[in-house]
């Protein structure tokens, strides 16, 4: 278990990249940090490692608190953004490194190198060095040098970001199954929601060094809890549309919507809904945001049309079949039931609750 | 140019293309050839040749070249040139082990971050920048009877004699002013490390020193080498230090270059060129085992991974 209290880092220089942040990570829970670059993602994933030392607040692993421990004793292992393999060494011998430190004598830690290598499909290529490695293979050197000495915890930094976009799905598919064999706690950094969700058992999505929200991927994506959220999660940006409450009614961007209980009259919202959720008819409708056919982006299966209704531009998933022409007037749909409704800057509660 | 074309191309285009590259390398060859390679060939012919005027076995004088076989190298076996070989050899394996070991802790300590680095870099560099013939002046000054150096060990060692302190003198100045060489490539290679290697080392729970001999060494291997091989056959031809320092013509600091000299200044240009010939030689071999020995995995490693690209 990873525990970490009112964690802190200032960089000297001021800028603080971890703002009094309490998280708590389970035994063999598979935990992603997800948030814009410069959101201290990787910061915080540092200091999990040791590599850098937290201005206040505490880190513990297994309980223990580690918070000035060295890397080295901490019992944890790292893949790093761009994997960080000895050059020099061959293959057996990267994959060896971290037991070679710990004095594991030499015939055991071959055999040991070359089992975890056999396990990540490595086994033809022991005696090459990382220069003579593609990238997919010099990630699962990394990856094994990592497994190598069964730490207690796993850290990967953007491990997945420096493969190309179809060898990525693979190793997605593959670093989910290998994680659950080996059932280590992990801790990966990922700047790409698509990754988190598919990966993460939980995601904790951050902002300017503060946890925005912490849950299950279906929790993250079904009920954001800020519009931030809502906006960095989801393959398309959900439509966030500022709106009123008069009596019982949204009146948001030409739409008149059934309030949620709880809005007090003269409220200002955000109303939020995804483009998957959002459907297009070719009559008026009073639910309906009206407006013309601004955009068509072929998505393969589906097309993303984007509304242009006034200054707001609101988008829909249409499938395909279904595309309406340019320029002519729709009108956008939400279905209701997977709408959200943000006040302040708050999820006030989706509708229905 | 498409891939495709290039690749029907037949061996009579290649052969073309190939003249033309000789074609456009010969005006650089016939410049190399000109300023390397008939000076050393005739330096080679002149250490065969004696000159000068000279009796005959009849008493008459003659004048102009003549050649003279081996005679010239007869010196080779005498115990001025092996002192000289000697001293040289000396003097090359001391400043050049003590400024890799010096050199390597320089550019460690250039590597850091830190307030006022750039004026540390700066500052370590100029022993290197001065004019040799100054720095020789500057340290015969120091090595004075009543110097500095004698003051500091508070000794009375006439070090700018001959003997061994004179040995030691030239050593230490020579060392003062080429540490910061190596220094400086030694640094160019630390710069290319990338920093994640360190902190995979240090999750890895390596010590300091476990990262320096198994991480920050071998990856500095390539530039060490180099600035090592610069600093090899820079020693091994050293003239200037010693002449300025302790004085032309001294016995246990004379170096093959300087024993070249003093013979050229007296017109023995065969004994000279012969020297200069062996010395070349000498350097050569060197050079050629230090490759061999030390450059060896360095140039196999091009080598597989040229295979493994094709």
């Amino acid at each position: 278990m990873i525990s970490l209290h009112g964690l802190t880092k200032v960089y000297p220089g001021g800028v603080c990249a971890v703002d009094e942040l309490d998280l708590e990570i389970a035994d063999g829970e598979f935990f992603a940090l997800l948030g814009p670059s410069g959101c201290g993602k990787t910061t915080l994933l540092r200091t999990i490692a040791g590599l850098e030392t937290p201005t206040s607040g505490t880190v513990g692993i297994g309980g223990a608190d580690v918070t000035t421990t060295p890397p080295g004793r901490r019992d944890v292992a790292m893949v790093f953004q761009d994997y960080a393999l000895f050059p020099h060494m061959d293959v057996t011998d990267n994959i060896a490194y971290p037991l070679r430190v710990k004095k594991t004598p030499k015939t055991e830690r071959h055999a040991k190198a070359a089992a975890t290598a056999a396990r990540l499909s490595l086994s033809d290529m022991l005696t090459r060095r990382p220069g003579q490695l593609s990238g997919g293979q010099q990630q699962r050197v990394a990856l094994a040098r990592a497994i190598a000495c069964h730490p207690k915890v796993f850290l990967f930094d953007e491990p997945l970001s420096n493969l190309d976009a179809r060898l990525r799905l693979e190793a997605r598919t593959f670093l989910k199954r290998l994680q659950r064999e080996l059932a280590v706690t992990t801790v990966f950094v990922t700047h790409d929601q698509g990754e988190a969700l598919a990966l993460a058992d939980r995601i904790a999505v951050m902002s300017g060094g503060r946890l925005m929200q912490v849950g299950t991927p279906t929790e993250i994506f079904q009920r954001p809890a800020t519009p931030f959220v809502a906006s960095f999660i989801g393959a398309t940006p959900m439509n966030l549309l500022p709106g009123d409450v008069r009596g019982d009614v949204l009146h948001v961007a030409g739409a008149a919507l059934p309030a949620p209980p709880g809005l007090t009259d003269g409220d200002h919202i955000t109303y939020g809904v995804r483009p998957e959720y959002t459907d297009l008819s070719a009559s008026p409708r009073d639910d309906a945001f009206p407006g013309t056919v601004a955009v068509m982006e072929n998505l393969g299966t589906a097309n993303l049309v984007t509304i242009e209704a006034g200054d707001t531009l609101i988008q829909a998933v249409v499938p395909e079949g279904d595309e309406p022409a340019l320029g002519t007037a729709a009108w956008a749909v939400p279905r209701q039931a997977r709408a959200l409704v943000y006040t302040g800057d708050r999820l006030h509660a989706p509708i229905p609750a | 140019m498409s891939g495709a074309a290039n690749r029907r191309r037949g061996p009579r285009e290649r052969a073309g293309q190939s003249r033309l590259a000789a074609l456009m390398l010969s005006p650089t060859l016939v410049v190399l050839a000109l300023v390397v390679l008939y000076p050393l060939l005739s330096a080679v012919r002149e250490s065969f040749y004696t000159s000068g005027e000279t009796l005959d076995a009849d008493g008459f004088v003659v004048e102009g070249e003549r050649f003279a076989g081996l005679a010239n190298y007869s010196g080779v076996l005498g115990e001025r040139f092996v002192n000289a070989l000697a001293n040289t050899t000396l003097f090359t394996v001391a400043t050049v082990s003590i400024e890799v070991v010096l050199g390597v802790l320089m550019a460690l300590v250039m590597h850091r971050a830190f307030r006022g680095r750039g004026f540390l870099r700066a500052s370590i560099l100029i022993p290197w920048a001065v004019p040799t013939a100054v720095s020789g002046l500057m340290w015969r000054w120091i090595f004075q009877a009543d110097g500095v150096a004698n003051t500091i060990i508070g000794q009375q060692i006439l070090w700018t004699t001959e003997g061994v302190q004179a040995k030691i003198a030239v050593i230490v100045a020579d060392t003062w002013k080429t540490a910061p060489f190596v220094g400086l490539l030694v640094l160019a290679g630390l710069q290319i490390i990338a920093g994640e290697v360190y902190e995979a080392a240090r999750v890895d729970g390596a010590s300091a020193w476990q990262t320096f001999w198994r991480i920050t060494l071998p990856l500095v291997r390539p530039a060490l080498l180099v600035a090592v091989l610069f600093r090899m056959m820079d020693a091994l031809r050293v003239f200037d230090l010693p002449y300025v320092l302790i004085g032309p013509r001294k016995h246990s600091v004379e170096t093959l270059s300087a024993l070249i000299w003093d013979e050229a200044t007296r017109v023995h240009y065969g004994p000279a060129s012969a020297y200069g010939t062996m010395l070349f030689l000498y350097i050569a071999l060197i050079a050629f085992v230090f490759v061999k020995l030390l450059g060896a995995d360095l140039l196999a490693d091009v080598r597989t991974r040229r295979r493994v690209a094709s």
